[in-house]
């Protein structure tokens, strides 16, 4: 902490409040206590940022709530059944895969679209190359641990039987 | 309604606080991604830079009606779809506003004596601020019936006591 908050007086008004405490017995030893009081301010500075916009909202937003305004959003239609159901594990996986080869795609569209123009096209040849190796990589790290198959854990369940 | 909303006394200071929220309201319109027909089109080229709505604080449609203001109805609507319509109306935040764009929303346009499937305005549905007509409108038609719901906006009272009751229409949503 800065020396003037342990030698000098405390600049905030909430310092000074403070030091008045502390001399008047009311507060503990003065160092300590007062080297702490910018941690005070900060957290009713905090604590006031949050619950001033959540006050100003109840006072300016008009509130009427209704049914059809309550019900769930599902683009107008009713919704079918509840929202919180269990998403299969293997959705995880399919995704990662997926973003694998939409980053490639993503890059190799603008690399071919312009490769024309590099001055040095042995040097942007290996370098997309080299990126492409470094995704294949990873695909073939997919592959062995068996993720690219949808019914991985039942062969699993299956070996184990039998 | 709100905690404060229309219950101070209908004067100077009262009133600046109201065309200040008035002017942070219209400066900050959020539209909803929404679009019926070919008015849609449209939509999206004022939308897109060449119009560039988000001059004018509107340009950023959000893709839930939580979080719009304005519902900008581009299209032809039918029987099927005003329920649709009607619905994701009830369940935008308030205060909310409504642009009817084209000549169908505006009244049936070229389905007005035949179209037996097609409801002549989307008023008989929903309470409408703006209509803007035209088949399609132009980019430059839309963005002045944005202008003219800004104006609108800047108008309302907020905390005063009302003295219109242009927004009464919403008591009979449910």
């Amino acid at each position: 902490m800065h020396r003037s908050h342990t030698r000098g007086p405390p600049c905030t008004a909430l310092g000074r409040v403070l030091t008045v405490a502390v001399e008047s017995g009311l507060a503990p030893e003065r160092d300590v206590f007062l080297s702490y009081h910018a941690v005070l301010v900060f957290l009713i500075t905090g604590v006031a940022m949050v619950c001033t916009p959540l006050v100003l909202g109840v006072l300016f937003r008009p509130r009427n709530p209704y049914p059809a305004k309550n019900m769930p959003y599902e683009c107008a239609e009713d919704p079918i059944g509840p929202a919180q159901i269990r998403f299969d594990m293997r959705f995880y996986t399919a995704a990662l895969i997926f973003i694998v080869f939409d980053v490639e795609i993503a890059f190799m569209f603008p690399w071919a679209t312009v490769f024309q123009s590099f001055p040095d096209r042995g040097l942007a040849l290996f370098e997309g190359l080299a990126f492409i190796l470094i995704l294949f990589l990873g695909l073939v790290y997919v592959w062995a641990k068996g993720d690219v198959d949808w019914n991985k854990g039942f062969q699993h369940k299956r070996r184990v039987q039998g | 309604m709100g905690v404060m909303n229309n219950s101070l006394p209908d004067i100077g200071p009262v009133r600046a606080v109201d065309s200040a929220i008035g002017w942070g309201r219209k400066s900050s319109i959020w539209p909803m991604t929404f679009g019926i027909a070919c008015c849609a089109i449209e939509m999206m080229a004022v939308y897109a830079a060449t119009f560039d709505l988000d001059r004018f604080g509107a340009g950023v449609p959000r893709a839930t009606p939580r979080q719009s203001d304005l519902i900008i109805v581009p299209g032809t609507v039918n029987a099927k779809m005003a329920v649709r319509v009607r619905r994701l109306y009830d369940q935008m935040a308030e205060p909310r506003y409504v642009i009817a764009m084209g000549a169908c929303v505006c009244g049936g346009g070229p389905y007005v004596k035949w179209g037996y499937n097609t409801v002549k305005g989307v008023h008989k549905v929903i309470p409408v601020d703006i209509f803007v007509p035209g088949c399609p409108p132009r980019p430059e038609a839309l963005m002045d019936g944005i202008l003219k719901l800004r104006e609108k906006v800047s108008r309302e009272e907020v905390f005063a006591r009302r003295v219109r009751t242009a927004r009464e229409l919403d008591a009979r949503s449910i």
